[in-house]
């Protein structure tokens, strides 16, 4: 390979030699150091390669062995400098758009950001953006420290960063805190467990404080599940002292509730009419270009926007965006629901509502709705139980002066 | 002597020295000269005898003063 590339560097030619004593002249080129390779014998003829400064050099040679060399090929770069030579302006041209490219890689194209799963690309790169980190910035502008020690500063979700210039991008690595109870008050301070639901309790595991209820007790919103005052007993089973803690549970509460949805049978249908119109725009910066043809106006109808903005790279958008609006003409028609359609309707509505429900973080231990078609109306109704911990803190009523005691008494204890 | 004083024998004797990988390659070292060059037969001079390699489509990859590299088919190889 490297030989290769020396041969394209300093140029070669094909020669092809006739005449009265090749070998001889082989053996010449031998002894004044002049390298021959890709020998072929061609009848009575020779073809091979040489590099350029040695042809210069063949005049003697082939005078004495009484031979002739045609040049059949010319390779090389030299050659190819010597035939472009009189297009000085395509010179120039590739000069100036190597120093362009030079000048724009001094500055940062891409801003690339990785490892964010609950903050999202814009948000990040808007604060970037505020902090003056764009696109387009000079690449010594970028002060990695710094922008990493922002980042930490202002989202208090990530726990670090690291800022890399590779190229032409930026490239923002962050770690999130992937503990889902960031974000909650710190736990300090005693505080009791109380219910926030009526219902039964059907699982309690106590991690600190006192247990107030055991499983399968009925509970009314507020009542205490966990007490955060904890008592020492001696032997006897009579109160040494007395401590409070932030009390700390699972505590699942199952409860019943009713469902009850109807909808009638009749209703008003969307039907297209198949009558449509396209247009389409062009967005400058906040200006607004559209192209349209002249036609029909619609009585009702859905305009359905499609936007493309246009980009440089992955989130480098530029201010202008190409756009498609899509008119659809539609009609009201009324119509009644088969029973088929009807249930499914109705059992969508009920899955929807229990979707809500298990993203609140309450389970669904069973399911009691009947699906009902009487009268012109279907009606969806019947019980259905949840499970939740349902619990909500607060500061217990504390005797302080008890509590101070008690650990008087600890201290002296140890 | 060349022997016995570890020398090596190409260098002390003048003999060639032909290194043939397969019978598709020949590199010869420590020749004088090309007396005949066709693609059927390549008849080189060394400092004691003639070495001739004949075959098919014989033709030589690179030609310098100190080393060859044959390649073709090659059928024999002969001294005289």
């Amino acid at each position: 390979m490297l030989t290769r590339i020396l041969k394209f560097l300093k140029g070669y030619v094909v020669i092809r030699l006739s005449g009265y004593s090749p070998e001889r002249f082989f053996n010449l080129c031998s002894r004044h150091r002049i390298v021959l390779w890709g020998l072929v014998n061609r009848g009575t003829e020779y073809e091979m390669c040489m590099s350029i400064g040695s042809f210069k050099k063949l005049r003697p040679l082939l005078h004495k062995t009484r031979t002739k060399a045609v040049i059949l090929e010319r390779h090389g770069l030299p050659f190819i400098l010597r035939r472009y030579r009189r297009r000085k302006l395509f010179a120039v041209g590739a000069v100036c758009s190597m120093a362009l490219l030079y000048v724009l890689s001094l500055f940062i194209w891409n801003i690339h950001v990785e490892g964010n799963l609950s903050l999202s690309d814009q948000v990040i790169l808007e604060y970037l953006e505020s902090e003056q980190v764009v696109h387009g910035m000079g690449k010594w502008q970028v002060h990695g420290e710094d922008i990493e020690a922002k980042l930490r500063e202002h989202f208090p979700e990530i726990t670090w960063t690291s800022a890399e210039v590779r190229g032409t991008r930026l490239i923002i690595h962050v770690k999130e805190n992937e503990d889902a109870s960031f974000g909650e008050a710190e736990e300090t301070g005693a505080a009791d467990l109380l219910a926030a639901a009526d219902g039964l309790v059907s699982s309690i595991i106590v991690r600190s404080g006192t247990p107030a209820v055991s499983e399968g007790d009925e509970v009314k919103e507020g009542d205490v599940l966990v007490s955060s005052r904890v008592e020492v007993t001696d032997d006897a089973g009579e109160p040494v002292s007395v401590y409070y803690v932030h009390a700390d549970a699972d505590v699942l509460i199952r409860r019943t509730e009713r469902y009850a949805q109807s909808f009638s049978m009749e209703y008003e249908k969307k039907t297209y009419t198949g009558r449509s119109r396209t247009a389409f725009y062009v967005m400058l910066g906040s200006r607004r270009f559209a192209f349209s043809l002249p036609g029909e106006t619609f009585g009702t109808c859905d305009l359905l926007t499609s936007e493309l903005p246009l980009r440089l790279t992955e989130n480098f958008y530029l201010p202008a965006a190409v756009g498609k609006n899509t008119v659809r003409e539609y009609e009201m028609i009324p119509a009644v629901y088969t029973e088929e359609e009807a249930r499914e309707k109705a059992k969508a509505g009920l899955s929807l509502f229990f979707e809500k429900l298990s993203i609140k973080g309450l389970q669904i231990i069973e399911n009691n709705v009947k699906i009902e078609i009487s009268g012109g109306v279907c009606t969806a109704s019947g019980t259905y139980v949840t499970e939740s911990g349902a619990v909500k803190e607060q500061a217990p009523e504390i005797d302080l002066p008890a509590e101070e005691e008690a650990e008087e008494e600890r201290d002296q204890r140890n | 002597m060349a022997e016995k004083l570890k020398l090596p024998k190409d260098l002390v004797m003048g003999a060639a020295v032909l290194t043939v990988t397969g019978r598709s390659e020949a590199y010869v070292e420590n020749y004088r000269g090309i007396i005949e060059c066709t693609d059927r037969c390549i008849r080189l001079q060394t400092k004691t005898c003639q070495m001739t390699l004949c075959g098919e489509g014989l033709h030589i990859d690179y030609y310098t003063e100190d080393e060859m590299k044959i390649s073709g088919q090659i059928g024999e190889i002969r001294y005289c």
